[in-house]
């Protein structure tokens, strides 16, 4: 997909619990445009009664909605590019339609909700925030992330979470192969099959308390399913040291 | 400093040249962004790879400031150089023109974004300011021998509590590709994301020399606003050192990118190297072995000091004494960088070196100052 991201975009603005084109403001504008316009919108009263905008016109662009950072809420249709809301802090997105690679590489906080399916590269980088993918994944999700969790309530393909050095990976399908390479201090939990393990991680029962925690996660990311479901992945190094009740606070695992 | 190009002499212009004025123009670079937007250096010298993770973090701001004040573009990230929220000095605006009426923005000291395919510590404030978003791929070896990154480097990067080192302590395999670009053929689609995150820099892309045919060729088709050719992982002797840059440059001439400028880390060279490696057909050269030898001593004393805390309270030099020294050692590198760069604008491109060796004058195509006489008798 190669369409260049500087095609015009129209936006409707509205609140949330009242949002209609009737009183929300219609614009037709640039990408830049759009990006600037977003920051001006005043900061809604609280996370239930976010100010939300409706995106129109984004379709198969490339780099659609980086570097936003702002507590909003945006809806729009796809599908996009390549590394739509790459580096995005605090804005709440919903979109519906595919995605294609890097989808929310290195965001920060806030969410990223897709309802369908995503390239390769999904969530790349992370330092925070939620990625949602109610789809499937390509290859290499959540590789390198640092923080934060994704969500992929379909497959995803080979080498998911390879480089990871925090943050958590919920696979609600199967996964390819190589599942958790160079992994550090990041978890998956796999409610399928993996069709191969990386060297130095093993899969094991979730614990009570990661039972309690990945059900609340689910029930966050509008998965279904129940947690108990789940086996998580984890290194080697660190389930022995578990075992050895040396707790997670200093793991050195290589 | 030893010369490695020591075969090879500048040539001045011939004996009856007419006396003309010195060359107006200074040793400044301009780089044009594949959609046309020009971006601006100083000098052209930069410091492509600082272990900044082997000083303390407020001498490495401090000395990575110093140098790019100096005109040399410095890569670092935030990260690299502070802690989280901090605002570094390498990374602060220097003057900010639209205060003035100035179509303008913000000026920043010459900085590179290295943007490595594994992405840990990089911010997206990161992308503010840069000049250059240097796109590393293909794995570079530490100097340990690894294809990884230190406990070091990663708990600079990722600083967390001390009880809990966030890779859990240990080496990080290193990554060779963005995770996130689907093969070769698709890197365009990632530089053209980076050209929109950093507005007013210049997207490179840096590489190993191994495969250079294939690997150059494939990634010109992306479309860079630049190269940068990392020889020094190479153990080249001077001449192969000298080709591999000519040869590069034909290549890309050849392949219809002449217009994209070749950058070099050609490892341990002198202020006279530098400036032939650039006739040779560089844009820029990498002068990390000026400056490392700056960190080896910064890091020699603090390790000193640390190790005598217990019984002396002399903590070592200060921040201010640090930059003092940067600016004493690079100073007189960059004055005389400055000069040979500006006598060499005398000649024309084709005819600014020249060499003693038969052997080099065959190999580069160079002026043979050696010819034996001939005598008609």
């Amino acid at each position: 997909m190669n369409k260049q991201p500087d095609s015009r975009s129209i936006v409707t603005v509205g609140r949330s619990h009242s949002r209609s084109k009737a009183n929300g403001l219609s614009l037709d504008m640039e990408a830049q445009e759009l990006h600037q316009a977003i920051h001006e919108i005043p900061i809604g009263d609280s996370d239930e009664q976010l100010t939300q905008i409706d995106v129109v016109g984004s379709a198969g662009q490339d780099g659609v909605l980086m570097r936003l950072d702002h507590p909003i809420r945006i809806k729009m249709e796809g599908p996009l590019g390549d590394y739509a809301f790459a580096f995005n802090s605090q804005a709440d997105i919903r979109m519906t339609g595919d995605v294609g690679s890097g989808v929310a590489e290195g965001m920060a906080s806030g969410a990223v909700r897709v309802r369908g399916e995503a390239g390769v590269g999904a969530g790349a980088g992370m330092t925070g925030g939620t990625l949602a993918i109610y789809g499937s994944a390509g290859n290499r999700c959540g590789a390198a992330m640092r923080g934060g969790g994704i969500f992929v309530r379909g497959d995803v393909g080979d080498e998911a979470g390879v480089g990871a050095l925090g943050g958590m990976i919920v696979i609600g399908g199967d996964a390819g192969h190589n599942l958790g390479d160079a992994m550090s201090n990041a978890t998956v939990f796999i409610r399928g099959a993996a069709t191969s393990l990386a060297a130095g991680v093993t899969d094991a029962p979730l614990r009570k308390r990661e039972q309690l925690r990945l059900g609340l996660l689910l029930i966050n990311a509008s998965i279904r399913g129940d947690a108990k479901e789940f086996r998580r992945i984890v290194p080697v190094a660190m389930l022995e040291a578990e075992a050895n009740e040396r707790g997670e606070l200093n793991p050195n695992w290589r | 400093m030893n010369e490695r190009l020591d075969k090879i002499c500048f040539l001045p212009p011939v004996a009856d040249a007419p006396w003309v004025g010195a060359p107006a123009d200074d040793c400044s670079i301009s780089i044009e962004r594949a959609d046309g937007q020009q971006v601006s250096l100083k000098l052209p010298l930069f410091w492509y790879d600082p272990s900044w993770a082997e000083i303390e973090i407020d001498s490495a701001d401090a000395i990575a400031a110093a140098v790019a004040r100096l005109g040399v573009a410095v890569s670092a990230l935030r990260s690299d150089l502070g802690p989280v929220e901090a605002d570094p000095d390498l990374h602060q605006i220097i003057s900010d023109e639209t205060d003035h009426g100035s179509a303008e923005g913000p000026a920043y000291l010459p900085r590179i974004m290295p943007y490595r395919p594994e992405r840990y510590g990089v911010s997206d404030q990161d992308f503010d300011g840069a000049a250059v978003v240097d796109v590393r791929i293909a794995m570079r070896r530490n100097p340990r021998g690894r294809f990884a990154f230190t406990p070091e480097e990663i708990g600079r990067w990722e600083a967390t509590q001390d009880q809990a080192p966030l890779a859990g302590g240990g080496w990080v395999p290193a990554a060779s590709f963005p995770p996130d670009v689907d093969g070769m053929e698709n890197l365009g689609g990632k530089l053209r994301q980076l050209r929109l995150l950093a507005a007013e820099a210049a997207v490179f892309v840096s590489l190993s020399p191994y495969r250079l045919m294939d690997e150059l060729t494939a990634v010109l088709k992306n479309q860079p606003d630049g190269i940068i050719l990392r020889l020094d992982e190479l153990d080249l002797d001077a001449l192969a050192l000298a080709q591999f840059v000519q040869q590069t440059r034909c290549m890309m001439d050849d392949q219809g990118s002449g217009h994209v400028p070749l950058w070099v880390v050609p490892g341990k060279i002198s202020v006279d190297d530098a400036v032939k490696l650039i006739a040779l057909g560089a844009n820029a050269v990498a002068v990390d072995s000026w400056c490392q030898e700056l960190v080896n001593e910064i890091s020699n004393t603090q390790q000193n000091a640390s190790s005598n805390s217990g019984y002396s309270p002399y903590s070592g030099p200060r921040v201010e004494d640090w930059v003092e020294w940067v600016d004493h050692e690079l100073f007189g590198h960059i004055e005389r960088f400055e000069g040979l760069m500006h006598a060499m604008r005398y000649q024309s491109p084709g005819q600014r070196l020249a060499t003693l060796s038969e052997k080099w004058a065959e190999a580069l195509s160079l002026p043979n100052l050696n010819l034996p006489y001939q005598s008609s008798s």
